[in-house]
């Protein structure tokens, strides 16, 4: 087997409107889902009943059904109830929503992963929830959530090629038209495999970077011990 | 000073679910007056302290705090709830350290004392700063300002979040159980600072299982059972001589061989003797 890449290069205005669609969906589908999911987490945590329940309902529909019925049933429904919106938003806003839940559960194990006693020093010394939540509790939140979180925000990049589905015409969409010109679809699809590769891991890198901007308290230090030069452990 | 108590507490009681916690707690605590609870576990010692600053909210019952009503109010015999921004302002005047330290683990030592400062009681980054210094120099750790809680042993991490209280003003010191979550050789320092602030006349109440240290910093010991107040009264009669079975029985497992027994009851008779003859000042047990 030989592979013939010339052919394919040459219509890389294709893949690289392709690629754009696929960053713009995922980019905005991803500042959607962060702020809907900290919505529902919130909700979930909320101590009113209904509030709780109706958040936790939200979130076990959505995250029972694969997401291409979920874009299919958008897709056809939005149109029957007389919204007309571009394939590309109707993509996004489903995007968007169906990462949400797991977004949302991804905060809600972050903010419980922070021990009760926290709350309790920052309350006890007369902050307020507001005050409390800002400056105690978010920062250390953010250990438990960016790991996660990183891993779902790839998600978002990967799922995004299911779009192409309902005609947007993202990276993978881009691939499938790329074959019927070059009649070359392995090469097509590797091109394609680097291209979805390097956005996220461009994405994993950003999520690394983060976690340690955000966090310098957890930058590898040597224990007090050592600091002072044992010699037992040096 | 005024002759009233710093802290009331009248008919304190409070259930989780069916479990009483605290079923109708009395006490009053003069200012500069040092108190410790002890208790078996599950007394509600730790919920009466949790009371006192309205981290749990009491079921009936007033707490009031030099003369001001906590979490509560009344109007025409109808108790409700406070605004949440004054209990907020109560607990900046009440000082809490815990058994857990509950020092903020993405913050420095010395950026565990500021925050409070800045935050609740508004003060300027310099102000906050130096003050923050002088409470690390007072509890020892004027050298491990910039240390993170991860690089502090236990002991520290405890002095660390005495420090954040103190530097907040508080009226009113609460202690719960600051020594039980450490190995026992940092117990001592600890314990040091605590009484360094009981030789300053500052107002405590300390629910700990250290009788020694009760016996020798307390000017009035509590046992607390069931979620009453069993017994009370300066530490010699308290710890030296129970009146009730069940303080016996509590002091017998904690007092388990004759020499600790014994070190207990030279502390609550002779030493405490000594303090209440040289700092007699400003309050007298009654």
């Amino acid at each position: 087997m030989t592979l013939d890449f010339l052919s394919v290069v040459q219509y890389w205005a294709v893949f690289a409107k392709g690629l754009a669609l696929t960053l713009a969906a995922s980019l905005l589908a991803l500042a959607m889902a962060l702020a809907l999911g900290a919505g529902l987490a919130l909700g979930r945590l909320s101590r009113r009943r209904l509030v709780s329940g109706a958040a936790l309902a939200l979130i076990e529909v959505i995250r029972d059904l694969p997401f291409m019925v979920l874009v299919f049933l958008v897709f056809y429904l939005l149109p029957a109830a007389e919204i007309r919106l571009p394939a590309f938003g109707v993509g996004v806003l489903t995007l968007g929503i169906y990462e949400s839940v797991y977004f949302a559960e991804i905060v809600r194990g972050a903010i419980l992963s922070v021990p009760k006693g926290q709350m309790d020093s920052a309350r006890a010394i007369g902050m307020s929830r507001t005050q409390a939540f800002r400056y105690v509790i978010f920062p250390q939140m953010m250990g438990y959530f960016l790991p996660p979180a990183t891993n779902q925000a790839v998600m978002v990049v990967k799922d995004s090629s299911i779009l192409s589905t309902i005609t947007v015409a993202e990276l993978t969409m881009s691939g499938r038209i790329a074959v019927t010109y070059t009649v070359a679809p392995i090469e097509v699809f590797l091109v394609i495999s680097i291209l979805y590769w390097l956005i996220c891991s461009g994405v994993s890198r950003a999520g690394a970077w983060l976690e340690r901007a955000l966090q310098p308290h957890v930058r590898s230090r040597p224990p007090a011990a050592l600091q002072s030069g044992h010699p037992a452990h040096v | 000073m005024s002759d009233t108590p710093l802290l009331t507490i009248a008919g304190v009681a409070k259930a989780y679910g069916a479990t009483a916690a605290l079923r109708g707690v009395d006490l009053a605590v003069q200012r500069g007056e040092v108190v410790a609870i002890i208790g078996p576990s599950g007394c509600g010692k730790s919920t009466l302290l949790r009371c006192i600053n309205f981290l749990e909210e009491p079921d009936a019952g007033t707490i009031q705090l030099d003369g001001e009503p906590v979490g509560f109010g009344t109007v025409r015999g109808r108790r409700y709830r406070d605004r949440q921004s004054r209990i907020d302002r109560m607990r900046s005047r009440i000082g809490m350290v815990f058994q857990q330290f509950n020092v903020w683990p993405h913050k420095t030592a010395l950026e565990n004392v500021i925050l409070p400062q800045m935050v609740v009681a508004r003060r300027s980054a310099t102000d906050a700063e130096r003050r923050g210094r002088e409470e690390l120099d007072r509890v020892g750790l004027a050298d491990k300002a910039d240390a993170y809680p991860a690089e502090l042993s236990g002991g520290q991490l405890q002095r660390v979040a005495i420090a954040r209280a103190l530097a907040m003003d508080p009226q009113l010191m609460l202690f719960d159980e600051p020594t039980s979550a450490l190995d026992p050789e940092l117990i001592v320092e600890v314990l040091a600072v605590i009484r360094a602030l009981a030789e300053a006349r500052r107002t405590l109440i300390v629910v700990t299982h250290e009788l020694r240290f009760a016996a020798r910093v307390a000017d009035r010991v509590i046992f607390m059972d069931g979620g009453r107040i069993v017994e009370s009264g300066p530490p010699q009669s308290v710890l030296v001589n129970p009146k009730s079975e069940r303080l016996r029985r509590f002091l017998a497992t904690l007092l388990y061989d004759s020499s600790t027994a014994g070190a207990v009851a030279a502390e609550a008779t002779e030493i405490s003797h000594e303090r209440r003859a040289d700092q007699g000042g400003t309050w007298r047990p009654h």
